[in-house]
Order: structure tokens, then C-alpha cells, then sequence
């Protein structure tokens, strides 16, 4: 299984590199675009992004202070891509509003508050996927680590 | 979640990008501070100089650092040329981290005495990859085989600091 990882930020790419060092470890494929891909700078995805986009089976969003211009293209491109590409965005509530209504029912809330919730919501979210079972059990462990390095990253 | 910096010398940075291990120093270091005269080292060679612009757009948490003691580094440095050595990358190296209050991280062993000497803490390629270990982000048969890589491309490590790092995860030797 091959794994997209648009993170929102600059600040969020820890959070993917993270992810991306476990699941190299696991055996899982996860790309993680450059961080200056994040910058101002940045406003149009670059052909590698999109092969890589092209590639992958799964987009998972990893957003937690706001989102850049690149992010949401990619997230964009995600959903308009292919019928058996999933996506799933990670959110943190502060920007989860404004992201369910651009991705209605693709979006889960990492409440701090309520991690139990989010991971239930996540768990629920790719059930529905049609993913290959070992597949979708491997992004259900990911997920969660993703909720956990999400907590428990720091606040700026 | 690690909450300290590192400051990391040429040798091991270029140890590690070699074994494709730099996302996974986010377990270790929440910055990785990258000093002037590193970069100058590594942009005298045209292969790293293209890999090292690459690393600082790659990665969000590799960073140029350039406010330092230019008084401690002079002094250091004339010591350290006095030995017969150009590289003034462990100098600045040691006095950022020092600043920094950042872990050092340097593979020669000069640059090692001096970190001592400022009582940093400080480590090098091998004490990363055993972490990484510890860490279960690398598997001891795969520590092996990056062990023999970075000798097949020629980087320099303590055969003996090697080995005994085999022999702890339960690998054979090099």
C-alpha cells in the first residue's frame, strides 16, 4: 500500500516524517513532500507531487494550524482524481470546521480533548473504505499514531 | 516527544542521508541545526553541496544556524589548525550547540574532545543508529547492512565502537 501525506504547514511535516520513519519500518510506502512545498512561495502542485499523488492508494491529511495553498491542492487532486483513491484528513477542530465543507465526510476531528472519539470516528470512516483488509488495518494503526503525534506535538 | 536540538557536523549528516535515516531523527531531535562552516565543507564538493540545498528544502526541521561566539570559534580554531587540520565544521559545530544548548553531534574525534571539554552532551553517527535501534525504527539485521554500506561508500566509523554495537543488538560483526 502506498501512502500520500499532505500535512497543512511547514510546522506539521514533523508529524509526517514521523509517521513515514515508522511506516518504512512496517513496510509501507509513505511519501512525504518537501517542506517547501509549504511556503508562500509554493502555489502550484510540481509534477512530482502529482505522480506521486497518481501513485499512491491512500491520501491521508495531516492538519493541525491552518492549511497552505499547496496542501489543499493536494487534497483537491485527492478527491478528483480516481474513484479507488481514499482520503482521509486529520484535523485539529480549530480548522476542522472549514475543511468538512470543502471534504463533506472525509474529514476526522483530533480533539484533544477527545482522542477516544476521533480514533472511534476514524476507525468507523475506514470501514467504509473499500481498502483490502490487511491494508486497512495497517492505516487504522497508522492513523492512530497519527492521532497520538498529534496530541502530543507540541503547541506553538 | 524530543524537545531538544542538535547540532550535527558534516560527517554524520552525510552518514545518515546516506542510509536515508534523516525523518527519522524527528524521534530524536526537534531541530537540526546545520553551522556555516558545516555548510561551507559540504559545498565545496559538488555532490553534497547539490544534496545539501536538497536537505534544507526537503526538511522543515534542518536548519541553517549562524549566530555563534566568533571570538570562541577563533580560538578554537587556531588551536585546532595548529594540529594541522582545515575543517572548522566541529568548532562551530561544539560553540552552537554550546549556545544552543543543543545536543552535538560529531563523528571526529577531536571534535568530540572539545565537546567534552564544554560539557556538551554529545554523540555520533553509531550512538544514532543504536537509538534507532532502541527505538525499534531500525531493525538490528538492517543496522548491519547500513553498516556495511556506509563502509562500501567510505565513510569512516570505529570498527571496534561498530561491532561492539553489533554484538549488543545480536548481530555478527562486520
Amino acid at each position: 500500500m502506498k501512502l500520500y501525506i499532505a500535512y497543512g504547514t511547514e510546522a506539521d511535516q514533523v508529524i509526517a516524517l514521523r509517521l513515514q520513519a515508522l511506516a518504512a519500518v512496517n513496510g509501507l510506502g509513505v511519501y512525504v513532500p518537501p517542506a517547501y512545498t509549504r511556503r508562500p512561495s509554493a502555489t502550484t502542485l510540481e509534477p512530482q507531487a502529482l505522480d506521486r499523488l497518481m501513485e499512491s492508494d491512500v491520501v491521508l491529511g495531516v492538519i493541525t494550524t491552518g492549511i497552505s495553498n499547496t496542501c489543499r491542492q493536494e487534497l483537491d487532486a485527492a478527491r478528483a482524481f480516481a474513484r479507488k483513491k481514499d482520503l482521509i484528513v486529520l484535523a485539529d477542530p480549530a480548522v476542522a470546521l472549514e475543511l468538512q465543507d470543502h471534504f463533506p465526510g472525509k474529514v476526522v476531528v483530533i480533539d484533544p480533548a477527545n482522542p477516544a472519539q476521533a480514533e472511534q470516528q476514524m476507525v468507523q470512516y475506514l470501514k467504509q473504505t473499500e481498502i483490502e483488509q490487511t491494508a486497512r488495518a495497517a492505516l487504522i494503526a497508522l492513523g492512530t499514531l497519527a492521532l497520538g503525534l498529534m496530541l502530543f506535538a507540541p503547541q506553538e | 516527544m524530543p524537545k531538544r536540538s542538535a547540532v550535527i557536523d558534516s560527517s554524520c549528516i552525510v552518514s545518515l542521508d546516506v542510509l536515508n535515516l534523516l525523518p527519522q531523527l524527528t524521534y530524536l531531535f526537534e531541530n537540526i541545526y546545520i553551522p556555516k562552516a558545516v555548510r561551507r565543507e559540504l559545498y565545496d564538493v559538488r555532490s553534497t553541496r547539490d544534496r545539501l540545498r536538497a536537505l534544507l528544502r526537503q526538511y522543515a526541521v534542518i536548519r541553517r544556524c549562524n549566530d555563534y561566539d566568533q571570538a570562541a570559534v577563533n580560538i578554537l580554531w587556531a588551536e585546532r589548525h595548529s594540529e594541522g587540520s582545515k575543517d572548522l565544521g566541529e568548532v562551530e559545530a561544539v560553540v552552537q550547540a554550546a549556545k544552543l544548548g543543543a545536543v552535538a553531534v560529531v563523528d571526529d574525534p577531536w571534535g568530540r574532545e572539545l565537546a567534552a571539554r564544554f560539557r556538551l552532551d554529545y554523540h555520533g553517527t553509531l550512538w544514532i543508529l543504536e537509538r534507532l535501534c532502541e527505538l525499534r525504527l531500525l531493525f538490528p539485521a538492517v543496522l548491519r547492512e547500513h553498516l556495511l554500506t556506509l563502509r562500501a561508500r567510505g565513510r569512516r566509523f570505529p570498527l571496534d565502537a561498530a561491532n561492539g554495537l553489533l554484538e549488543r543488538v545480536g548481530e555478527q560483526g562486520i
